[in-house]
Parts: C-alpha cells; sequence; structure tokens
C-alpha cells in the first residue's frame, strides 16, 4: 500500500509536468488550432540559458526569473517574426513551419552546448522535506511550483481583463477586432506565456532527467497524450489530464513494467478518446442560431 | 449634410475579384441616424464592414472630419466607432457578462464600466437573468439584444448596425428599436443602420439611401423617401 502511494506521490510530481506542458500547447492550440511541436524544444533550449547563467554565477532563482523573461520574449518574438506571415497559409505549411522550429532548437543546443548530458541543478534542499519518506524534495517543490504556476494562470485569465481580452482574441478575432482588441499582440502574448510556462517545466524537470537537447522529447509526447485525455480546448482539462499520464506512468511503470509503461498509458488514453473525442473535459461546444 | 459625423465619399469595395460596391457616398449626421437600404446582396453589409475596414476597400472615410480609411480595425473602434455585425458577433463560449466586459474592452473608467453594464440589464432584463450563462446558449433574439449592449458598451460616437431585426418576434424589434431611439436621443449617438426591414428603418431614421447592386440609387431624408408612393413600390416593396 505504501509503495502504491510512493508510486502514485511522485507520479503527480512528473505529471505536474506534463500538465505545465500540455496547458502550454492548449493555448497555442486555441489560438490556432494546431499543435505546437517545437513547444519542448523551446523549453528546452531556454532551460539551457538557465545553465548557462547559473554557471556563469548568477544565483539559482536569479537564473529562473531571467530565463522565464527570456523565454516569453522568445515566445512573443517567435509568434511575431515568424508565426505571423503564414499565419493565413494553408495549415500543412504552418505544421512544417513549426516543425522546422523544433528541428532548428534542437540543433541550435546541440550546436552551442554540445550534446554531452549535463547535470542540472534542484532549488530544492538534498534531504527530504517534512521528514516524509514518500517524495523527495525536489519532486515536492516541482509540484509546488507547477501548482503556483497553475494558480496563478488561471486567476489571470478568470479575473483580468487582459486574460479575458486573450481569451476572447483566440476564441473570435473577428468579433475581437470590433470591440477593440489587439488581436495580433494577444496570440503573441499568448506565445510568449506558452513559452515561459514551458521553460520552467523544462528547470523543473532537468534536474530528474539531465539537461541534453532531446530531454524534452518524451516529456511532449506525454503532455500531448494528457492534453488529448482531457480535452485539447480545455485548459483545465489539459492540465487533469496531464496529472493523469503522470501517475498512470508511474504505477504502470511499477507494476507491470518499464518497458510497457508507454503503451499501456497510450491504450488507456486512446479508450478514453474512442468513448469521449473531445477529451473528458473536453467541451462539447452548444451553439444556437 | 453640415458637420457630418461619419462621412464616406467614393467608397469602392470588393470580395477577392467580385467587386460589391461602386464608389458610393454617403453621410450620418452628428447624432443622426442614417439608414441604408436595399435588397439582398446590394452591399448593405459590405458598406458597414468597409467603414470600420473589416474588408478591402479605397475611397474616403471621414469621422468627425479625420480620415479613418486605410487605419487597422481595432484603431477604428477605438476612436468610437462600435459595430452590431452581421451574425451578431457573440463569443460564443463566453459568459453574458464577459461579453459585455469585452464591449468595453478599450475604456478604463472602472466605475462607469459596471453602471454601463446595469444599465443594459434594465434596458434588457433577460441578459440579467442569464448574465452567467455561457452566450452560446441564448436564443437568437437575445443574442441580438447582447450584441447590441456590447455594442454600447464601448460608448460609441457612431454605431453600426446590421440588421439588427433579424430573426427577432416583431414584438422584440419594437422594443429594441425604443431603446435605440432612446439612447440615440439622450446620448447623441449617431448611428448608421442597415435594414431589410424598411418601414421599420424609415421610421427611425432621419435619412435613407437605397442601394441597388453596389450602387446608391437614391437618397433623401426619411419622410420624403417614405411619402413617395412609386420608390416604396419599386424599391421597398411594402
Amino acid at each position: 500500500m505504501n509503495a502504491l502511494l510512493h508510486q502514485i506521490l511522485s507520479g503527480l510530481a512528473t505529471g505536474g509536468i506534463y500538465a505545465s506542458v500540455a496547458l502550454a500547447l492548449v493555448m497555442i492550440y486555441q489560438a490556432t488550432h494546431l499543435v505546437n511541436f517545437a513547444q519542448g524544444e523551446l523549453a528546452m533550449f531556454s532551460t539551457y540559458i538557465a545553465w548557462a547563467l547559473i554557471e556563469a554565477g548568477v544565483p539559482y532563482w536569479g537564473a529562473f526569473a531571467l530565463t522565464v523573461v527570456f523565454a516569453f520574449v522568445l515566445g512573443v518574438v517567435i509568434e511575431r517574426v515568424i508565426v505571423r506571415p503564414v499565419e493565413d497559409a494553408p495549415i500543412l505549411a504552418i505544421v512544417i513551419v513549426f516543425i522546422a522550429l523544433l528541428v532548428i532548437f534542437n540543433s541550435m543546443a546541440g550546436w552551442i552546448f554540445t550534446y554531452t548530458i549535463k547535470p542540472f541543478p534542484s532549488p530544492f534542499p538534498t534531504e527530504p522535506l517534512f521528514g516524509n519518506s514518500y517524495l523527495s524534495s525536489h519532486e515536492l517543490g516541482s509540484m509546488g511550483i507547477t501548482l503556483v504556476v497553475l494558480l496563478l494562470l488561471f486567476v489571470f485569465f478568470r479575473f483580468t481583463p487582459l486574460g479575458l481580452a486573450m481569451r476572447a482574441a483566440a476564441q473570435n478575432p473577428v468579433s475581437s477586432r470590433l470591440v477593440g482588441i489587439r488581436v495580433g499582440w494577444m496570440l503573441a502574448l499568448g506565445w510568449g506565456l506558452a513559452a515561459a510556462i514551458g521553460a520552467i517545466a523544462g528547470m523543473m524537470v532537468a534536474p530528474v532527467v539531465f539537461l541534453e537537447p532531446n530531454m524534452m522529447g518524451g516529456i511532449l509526447l506525454y503532455a500531448f497524450a494528457g492534453a488529448l485525455l482531457g480535452g485539447i480546448d480545455s485548459p483545465g482539462g489539459a492540465v487533469i489530464g496531464g496529472f493523469i499520464v503522470g501517475v498512470l506512468e508511474n504505477v504502470v511503470g511499477a507494476y507491470v513494467g518499464t518497458e510497457l509503461k508507454l503503451t499501456v498509458a497510450l491504450v488507456l488514453i486512446v479508450g478514453v478518446l474512442v468513448v469521449r473525442p473531445s477529451g473528458m473535459f473536453g467541451q462539447v461546444h452548444v451553439n444556437r442560431v | 449634410m453640415n458637420a457630418a459625423l461619419l462621412d464616406v465619399r467614393g467608397l469602392h469595395a470588393r470580395y477577392g475579384p467580385t467587386r460589391v460596391l461602386h464608389g458610393i457616398d454617403f453621410a450620418v449626421a452628428e447624432a443622426g441616424i442614417t439608414t441604408i437600404l436595399g435588397a439582398n446582396g446590394a452591399g448593405k453589409t459590405t458598406a458597414l464592414r468597409a467603414v470600420c475596414n473589416m474588408i478591402k476597400n479605397e475611397g474616403e472615410v471621414r469621422l468627425g472630419g479625420a480620415r479613418i480609411d486605410g487605419r487597422p480595425t481595432e484603431a477604428i473602434v477605438r476612436l468610437g466607432v462600435a459595430h452590431v455585425p452581421d451574425g451578431r458577433g457573440t463569443f460564443m463560449n463566453l459568459s453574458v457578462e464577459e461579453n459585455l466586459r469585452l464591449g468595453a474592452h478599450t475604456r478604463r473608467d472602472r466605475a462607469g464600466v459596471a453602471a454601463d453594464c446595469e444599465r443594459m440589464y434594465e434596458h434588457f432584463p433577460r441578459l440579467k437573468e442569464r448574465h452567467r450563462q455561457q452566450a452560446g446558449t441564448l436564443s437568437g433574439g437575445e443574442q441580438q439584444m447582447l450584441a447590441v449592449s456590447r455594442a454600447l458598451m464601448l460608448r460609441p460616437r457612431l454605431l453600426l448596425l446590421d440588421e439588427p431585426s433579424f430573426g427577432l418576434a416583431p414584438r422584440i424589434v419594437q422594443h429594441l428599436f425604443e431603446i435605440l431611439r432612446t439612447i440615440q436621443a439622450s446620448e447623441r449617438i449617431g448611428m448608421l443602420l442597415v435594414e431589410q426591414n424598411a418601414a421599420l428603418a424609415l421610421k427611425l431614421a432621419d435619412h435613407a439611401y437605397l442601394l441597388e447592386t453596389g450602387r446608391v440609387v437614391m437618397s433623401g431624408p426619411s419622410e420624403v423617401i417614405r411619402s413617395d408612393e412609386s420608390i416604396r413600390r419599386s424599391y421597398l416593396g411594402y
């Protein structure tokens, strides 16, 4: 029983990472109706920036903050300079742009920082917090940071005029212009926020998986699975889906076998999607005309 | 028409290769109501869209004397031009109240926005009953009330109305038009009204233009147009 509890809690810790990346995917999806395949590589590249800052002697939390700002600006610039010109292009063209971004950031990281696997520091102490034996302090700490990020985003989108305008711009750009919303900037802001969330996820997962240019590959896949499971058009659903995938992955890995964990997780996800194609929490849109 | 709030000259517009407007002139007086009448496909909706630059157009558009043609839609809105678009433009997945708050997106006076929200609820109590409900679940008539309210939340100088009577029960249309008249009188908002229901529009408006396949074929004070039997028979069909 204790072992199971341990697996579930530790699954929640990685699930938080998937939940963050899943949320970033959903934010871009809502605006573009496309999955940003480069989301993981942006997070990985930002984590390298954090690593470089720490190597240069910047204290951890300073590097953390600078990296989040860097990722935000990077996201905004990518939207304005690279995604904007292909906005009205056919879907395949945009997909190619996303894949190109993935490859570019992957090779750029390898070229600048080499492909050698690097350890990445955790800001949390090595001995378990509060004397608990279930979770390492890094797992507990990263879960806490994930929850704070998710809560801040919820408050931002739910209760601030800017958050409302961003939701409106993603859902209905034509009407948004008619109430004076600068839709272009709202979309760029969305990219910035998604990149910043990804960067935090990257910095939280790097101490566990170690830093290398391909570190986000598997995580992006699980996050995507989580987003689909919860509902790709539902931010809350994607977050819950991310946590579920994290727990599943861990429990299946412990009791069924590591080599099967990806398979079992994906089979369960496909099962849910067969029953509910819009995901567990995906909205079934009600429009009256 | 001196001191025109909106003055449009030589307006051309097209959808791709299809030319829809062939150089039309029209104007809305300060605190006046102008209506553009015409059959389906005459270019009425296109004229409204061209005023706030939602489609490709050429020509001079002046608001309060200053050229606004060629400026981005959101910039024109920020100058005080609100639009109740064709199809109502509801933010389907947001609540009724959020739709209203978005209408006031460009305003910074929080207290004024809250007061205006309450004012809209007084005009349309149905919206208050449903203020937390997802706007996509409202009936067509309720969405039309929401669209008008959302546009008024901007506190516009000029209100563009695209067939506000569309799909509404006659009793609700009466109510909506009474409210438009009250608001126009008390706040001196200029209105540009596009309507298929010519009788209704001519009663509300002070000036009318008759559009036929992208050209103005007749214009003048509503009174004159209303009382001219031959125009009524041949163009307005009532």
